[in-house]
């Protein structure tokens, strides 16, 4: 048999097994009921008439966008008779590397809490949450003393750890013992033999950036007038938005939306919808929000007031962006995205277990006053039995039953093992720069906010986990070193000869999907074809293109600092003629 | 009375020896060619089901097996077959896609079918040279087993009323003799269906939408991360 029907199969029942019991599903069971109970009913064509009466009254349609969602979102089923972990990520050596990281921002994370003395979660007393609520729309006037508070962890970081991925396995063209020698395999400084496209497989893929196919964002023809053009992609957009079918706005998307329409097409094709139910989630992870502090929070502050607060196209959306990344760091639904993901969720385990009944008021608020001590020394030890974990206060004085951890404690028990962010996502420094310009688009932060979820759990937790996923960001910054070398190998040479090397100026701009380094409505257009092909790799074309396009200037330049300092702004850049210029150049 | 073949969920223990490289005397050069033995000791002859493992950079596999035959005169004698000639594990060889992957073989894969196998070789291919070795791991072979389809035989107690009944025209009176000081069946059984009815609908309406907690009974008080 056919492999591949197999694999449908596997999907088909995957998607039937995902749509049992959602909202949708009991929707379509409703009004199928309906149907039935019309006194028109007859019992020999019931199927048939049922089925009918839902394609005619719209349901297909939803049911159709539905599940293209599902097929866009979650590639693969999971196989049960392999291991977890060799599903999410193949490559052994991949898998050590990412663990390592995330170990890394763990111990980060933890040397913060012992530096500051602060839980990594806390309960709000009552006054406080009332506070909270009262200032909920404003939360940009607080200025809480953040000055001890550093991002976990900047991209130029996480380029470092990619840049030392070796596959001990490897030993490139020169034999092994070049090994040592940064020109060993690749010219560039990604070292890991993944398969990336060619730049036929580019053209091939995105096809629609030949000449000849309109475009938004670019007045080339000079014989249709720009108005005229703009009518018409308004008027199929609108035809778009009516037909409500997620395949249509998606496509439409890759030559990129009118900005009145984009809003509406980008949820429609991310199959996003904002329904009642949708809002109630919202309020009730608002209301998490509202009960616990946590230190990720801080976090968020330090990092709107540092990127987006800095920005002058985005300072404006600085209380929008708090509500929207708070709630986030509350959503366990963005737990999913890790069965496809290289990356763990951090865990935890909670310092102490409520008593069910017959705790004093008295004890559980010493109980969340706890302070707790641990061993520095030790903290860097990934033994977890030699973490010294006790509450100075309270140990003493607990009655056993109260299941504190204790040296031995609670750590290791599963039943108080945690996620820690509820989401699992650790924010880095230019984190918020992910929703920060989708604030031009949604004007309440309930549809921001599911907007922004679908596009981090889609595509942008790529740009942070190492992978050899075709989309992850090895795979993405290899592609941009290989078409760069290979489209311009003397702007290369000339740059490696003074010093610099492409990527580290590139792999801020790809970490960000180029989020506050182009102007607004240029990103847009570019996140437009984001939708619009389903994947990420025009970001390192785009990257390869703002090379080529200012190499003239760039010959002129002798030092690293002075590369850096010319690509500094891009924000005068157009998108999509930069892109044509690298895959259909004339 | 018909067999089903389904494949053992206990793999055959065998001997399987290390990767023999390809190479002319004691030279060392890339030949980008290895054999892989594996026999099937005490075990005379098996029927495979499915074989197992995880690549480790191979970029082409072929299997020869080592199978019982039977010449016309009716003699039996052992001979190399091919099983499978040349499967692609990584597409591209210079490549990462498929080196570390899981791999399963059934008998449909192969030429001809894997029976009364004695005895394996696994010929692996590296042309690419950026490798510094290359071979298979965890390789197990999953003996074929023929399960009868028959179904289980039903008890005879549970026959044995049906049978009397089909005897019987009027079977109502007849029960309610055997059944004496049990409460009404067809009430029983109106019963019975409703509660059927309840736990089908109650099984129904599980959701499987996660309710989005993230604390255990309400605590969410944490100071540090775990590293495990």
């Amino acid at each position: 048999m056919d492999p591949k029907i197999n694999e449908i199969a596997a999907s088909i029942s995957e998607i039937v097994k995902k749509l049992n019991g959602s909202t949708l599903y009991s929707q379509l069971k409703r009004a199928a009921q309906k149907e039935v109970e019309k006194p028109t009913a007859s019992l020999a064509t019931l199927k048939t008439d049922v089925v009918e009466a839902l394609k005619t009254s719209g349901w297909d349609r939803l049911l159709r966008n539905k599940i293209f969602a599902y097929l866009s979102s979650c590639q693969a089923s999971l196989d049960q008779s392999l291991p977890f972990e060799c599903q999410k990520e193949p490559l052994m050596y991949m898998r050590k590397a990412q663990a390592n990281w995330e170990r890394r921002i763990l111990k980060s994370m933890n040397s913060m809490c012992t530096e500051l003395s602060i839980p990594l979660a806390r309960k709000r007393p009552p006054e406080e949450q009332r506070a909270l609520l009262h200032k909920w729309n404003e939360m940009g006037t607080e200025e809480p003393d953040l000055s001890h508070f550093r991002p976990v962890y900047a991209p130029k970081d996480f380029l470092e750890v990619i840049i030392s991925l070796r596959n001990p396995n490897y030993c490139g063209l020169l034999g092994p013992e070049v090994d040592e020698k940064p020109s060993g395999g690749h010219w560039g400084l990604i070292q890991v033999p993944l398969e990336i496209p060619k730049l036929k497989d580019l053209q091939n893929q995105f096809s629609e950036f030949a000449h000849g196919h309109g475009h938004a964002g670019v007045d080339d023809n000079l014989d249709v007038p720009s108005e005229a053009f703009q009518n018409e992609r308004n008027k199929i957009a609108k035809k778009v938005l009516d037909e409500k079918r997620s395949v249509l706005a998606q496509y439409f998307c890759r030559n990129g939306c009118p900005s009145g329409h984009r809003a509406e097409i980008w949820q429609l094709a991310l199959g996003v919808t904002v329904n009642h139910l949708d809002v109630l989630k919202y309020e009730q992870l608002k209301g998490y929000v509202l009960q616990h502090d946590l230190l990720v929070d801080s976090l968020i502050y330090k990092d709107v007031k540092l990127t987006a607060v800095n920005d002058d196209y985005y300072f404006v959306f600085e209380d929008y962006l708090y509500q929207v990344l708070l709630v986030f760091s509350r959503d366990t639904s963005v737990l999913n995205h890790f069965a496809q993901s290289s990356a763990m969720p951090p865990k935890s385990f909670i310092r102490a277990q409520k008593e069910p009944s017959g705790t004093s008021a008295e004890q559980e608020s010493s109980l969340t006053e706890a302070i707790p001590v641990f061993d520095v020394d030790k903290l860097t030890s990934p033994n977890q039995s030699n973490f010294n974990y006790t509450l100075i206060k309270s140990k003493p004085t607990f009655p056993p039953h109260l299941g504190i951890c204790d040296d031995e404690g609670k750590l290791g028990q599963d039943e108080y093992a945690v996620v820690y962010p509820p989401n699992g996502v650790i924010p880095f420094h230019g984190f918020s720069m992910y929703a920060t310009p989708l604030c031009y688009l949604y004007a309440e932060p309930v549809g921001l906010y599911y907007i922004f979820r679908q596009f981090y759990t889609r595509y942008f937790h790529r740009l942070h986990a190492i992978s050899s996923h075709p989309q992850g960001i090895v795979s993405l910054c290899l592609l941009f070193e290989t078409t760069l070398q290979s489209l311009h190998p003397r702007l290369c040479r000339h740059l490696q000869e003074i010093g610099c090397q492409p990527l580290k100026i590139a792999f801020k701009w790809l970490v960000r999907a180029f989020a506050g380094y182009l102007a607004t409505e240029q990103l847009l257009l570019l996140w437009d074809r984001v939708i619009g092909y389903g994947n990420l790799l025009l970001l390192p074309i785009l990257a390869v293109a703002i090379f080529l396009f200012r190499q003239s200037n760039l010959f002129l330049i002798t030092s690293a600092s002075g590369v850096e300092a010319s690509l500094a702004d891009i924000t005068t850049l157009h998108v999509v003629p930069l892109i044509q210029l690298v895959l259909f150049p004339t | 009375m018909s067999s089903v073949v389904t494949v053992s969920e206990k793999p055959l223990s065998c001997s399987i020896k290390p990767p023999q490289f390809l190479g002319i005397g004691d030279t060392q050069f890339h030949s980008g060619c290895a054999v892989i033995e594996l026999s099937l000791p005490n075990m005379g002859s098996v029927d495979i089901g499915k074989i197992t493992f995880v690549n480790n950079y191979t970029a082409h596999l072929s299997i020869k097996m080592k199978v019982h035959e039977t010449t016309k005169v009716g003699k039996s004698h052992l001979s190399w077959k091919t099983g499978i000639h040349k499967l692609v594990l990584m597409p591209n060889a210079h490549c990462e896609e498929g080196s570390q992957g899981y791999f399963t073989l059934y008998p449909k894969d192969f030429f001809r079918p894997p029976l009364v196998v004695s005895s394996l070789r696994f010929v692996l291919y590296q042309p690419s040279p950026s490798w510094k070795t290359f071979s298979l791991e965890e390789i197990y072979v999953y003996p074929a087993v023929a399960k009868d389809s028959q179904t289980p035989s039903i008890p005879r107690w549970l026959l044995r009323d049906f049978e009397e009944m089909a005897t019987t025209n009027d079977t109502k009176p007849r029960d309610q003799v055997q059944s004496e000081g049990l409460p009404d069946l067809d009430d029983l059984s109106v019963k019975m269906q409703q509660l059927w009815m309840i736990t089908q609908n109650t099984n129904e309406s599980v959701p499987n939408v996660d309710l989005g907690r993230f604390d255990v009974d309400g605590c969410y008080e944490i100071n540090l991360l775990s590293y495990t």
